[in-house]
């Protein structure tokens, strides 16, 4: 439901506000103002428990998400502690402002959804190599190994800086090794589901 | 101040960008000349405190020297203290207010060199044996503090490039010796180490040394 | 992230998260700090150095500390500055909280050291001028931060 401003009212606020929140990147969202004349500007605050609680319910605004065209906005680098945030965002259109639209609810980034990691297993003669998609310091790769038929027992590796190819492990002639990951992040203390289970064979 | 000026009234531009340059907790300070003066025709008298404290102290080899820096190390060798410093610049019998450092934290503040280390190897393995990087010493004979006791949580990324296939894997160890067996013999591997603290402290990636694996006695060309 | 043991109660720091806040604002922070002969995380009053089990007191005491005397107090002076002091302010309060759920009274015992070293930090604080010392607490954060660090 877009509302539509019948001339001379008051600039309505903005509705439909979300966060769309994955791997601990988190983007408000809302919906645009269809109204006639100049363009319509939005700008984002945020109010943490601290400034609830210490700072007499004060709110801050997101530099980078003031007076912005878009309806949406990247607000990671404000959500930076595991406390609740309450989020709100209003309409400018030339001088005139809108009331602010308050986020329904308090968002927590414990509550972001990880997705299980990206990851390439290789073989490279009797070397056991991973490759991990790179999501950023708060993140950490739990990779767990085996030797194929011997299921019960698995190795793992914690893998925090995922810019490169790791070396898992030196695999015997011929065998067979079996690869899964998932990711954890300590600030949250939240792991990801596990990735598919990828095979690769050793050189005889 | 030298002869001339008046303690009171210095008339001279100070120095600019006063700033430590640590490597290691070597920690040497270095500025700017005044802007607008001939650098040659000015010296530099530097002073440094012990955040918390009240005195400014002289540092006797860095009185009316002629060149930008001034190495602080002996001074600043405490690294559970913090630090300001300042120097005045002299010229032809006047002299400038003080510039004054940023606070100074060795511990946060020092840049990590990255480490030496050694390889060796067999037809079929190759070995890394870093050698511990170690804190900025007062003597050389004193006995070493290395850095990982300074910053437990150090450890080492150790890359090894396959030149012949073109790969390169990582390997993060704690320790300071790494062996990666089951190589191809006659082949040449590249080796990089990088020491990593935190994030936000860590080191660049050594120079590349490289090495080949021997050739395989059993393997007739 | 930093793991502090006290007893059973594990309480987490992000710490990468609260430097790299700092860190922004260190320079500007310090650089308004004219008194640098007063320093009030002094190295004898250091956390790492206090006996264990006066040592989750103490935090806790320097965790209020920092939540009802320096963040608030500490006008920003900028947007940039503003949301910097949030980040570390919020990480405090999340910090603090897991400590309280830790049931503090078997876990954070206050004796008398403990009270003794954030009585020091308190009366230095006290005797200054209030923004000033806000400022000034502000600007040690990184000396907080290497306690923490070096803390076992």
């Amino acid at each position: 439901l877009v509302p539509l401003l019948v001339s001379g009212a008051l600039l309505p606020a903005p509705q439909n506000i979300t966060i769309l929140s994955t791997n601990m990147k988190h983007f408000l969202v809302w919906s645009p103002l269809t109204v006639p004349g100049e363009a319509v500007k939005y700008s984002i605050e945020f109010q943490g428990e601290y400034e609830r609680d210490y700072a007499n319910d004060s709110w801050i605004p997101i530099g980078e998400c003031t007076d912005i065209s878009a309806t949406q906005c990247d607000i990671t680098e404000d959500i930076s502690a595991t406390v609740p945030y309450n989020l709100r965002v209003r309409a400018a259109q030339g001088t005139e402002v809108s009331r602010w639209a308050t986020l329904n609810g308090l968002f927590n980034r414990v509550t972001t959804s990880l997705i299980p990691p990206m990851l390439t297993v290789m073989a490279d003669g009797y070397h056991l190599l991973v490759e991990l998609e790179h999501l950023g310091p708060a993140f950490e790769f739990l990779v767990l190994y085996w030797r194929k038929g011997q299921e019960n027992q698995v190795y793992e590796k914690v893998v925090r800086d995922s810019n490169t190819t790791v070396h898992l492990e030196t695999m015997e002639a011929g065998a067979e090794y079996c690869v899964k990951a998932q990711t954890y992040v300590e600030a949250i203390n939240r792991s990801s589901n596990f990735s598919q289970v990828q095979c690769v064979k050793a050189a005889d | 101040p030298p002869s001339g000026a008046s303690a009171t009234h210095c008339t001279l531009p100070s120095p600019m960008n006063v700033h430590f340059v640590s490597k290691n907790m070597k920690n040497v300070l270095h500025w700017l000349p005044p802007e607008g003066i001939a650098a040659e025709k000015v010296n530099y008298t530097v002073k440094y405190l012990i955040y918390g404290t009240k005195k400014w102290i002289k540092n006797s080899e860095c009185k009316d020297i002629s060149q930008t820096w001034c190495d602080l190390s002996h001074e600043t060798y405490d690294h559970k203290e913090l630090y300001h410093a300042r120097v005045k610049a002299f010229s032809n019998g006047n002299c400038s207010g003080w510039a004054e450092s940023v606070r100074f934290n060795p511990f946060t503040d020092t840049k990590i060199d990255p480490p030496a280390f050694f390889l060796s190897s067999t037809e079929n393995s190759i070995s890394v044996i870093v050698t511990p990087p170690e804190k900025w010493q007062r003597a050389p004979g004193e006995e070493p503090e290395y850095l990982h006791q300074i910053y437990p949580s150090l450890q080492y990324n150790v890359t090894v490039f396959n030149k012949k296939i073109k790969k390169r894997w990582t390997f993060c160890i704690k320790n300071n010796s790494l062996e990666v067996q089951q190589l191809e013999p006659n082949t040449r591997y590249c080796v990089t180490v990088q020491i990593y603290i935190t994030p936000l402290l860590l080191s660049g990636f050594s120079e590349e040394h490289c090495i080949d694996t021997l050739k395989d006695p059993t393997f007739k060309q | 992230l930093k793991q502090l043991h006290f007893g059973h109660c594990v309480v987490s720091m992000d710490m990468y998260e609260i430097r790299k806040g700092f860190g922004e604002i260190k320079e500007m922070t310090q650089a308004q700090d004219q008194y640098t002969s007063i320093r009030l995380l002094h190295r004898s009053y250091s956390l790492q150095d206090t006996k264990t089990e006066d040592r989750c007191c103490f935090f806790h005491y320097l965790l209020k500390f920092y939540l009802a005397n320096v963040f608030n107090q500490c006008q920003a002076n900028s947007n940039f500055h503003q949301r910097r002091v949030s980040r570390i302010a919020n990480n405090f309060l999340s910090i603090k909280k897991e400590l309280t759920l830790c049931d503090t009274v078997t876990t954070c015992p206050c004796g008398k050291e403990a009270i003794h070293r954030y009585e020091q930090i308190l009366s230095r604080f006290e005797r200054m001028e209030s923004h000033s010392a806000a400022l000034k607490a502000l600007g040690e954060l990184d000396i907080l931060l290497d306690w923490i660090d070096k803390t076992e």
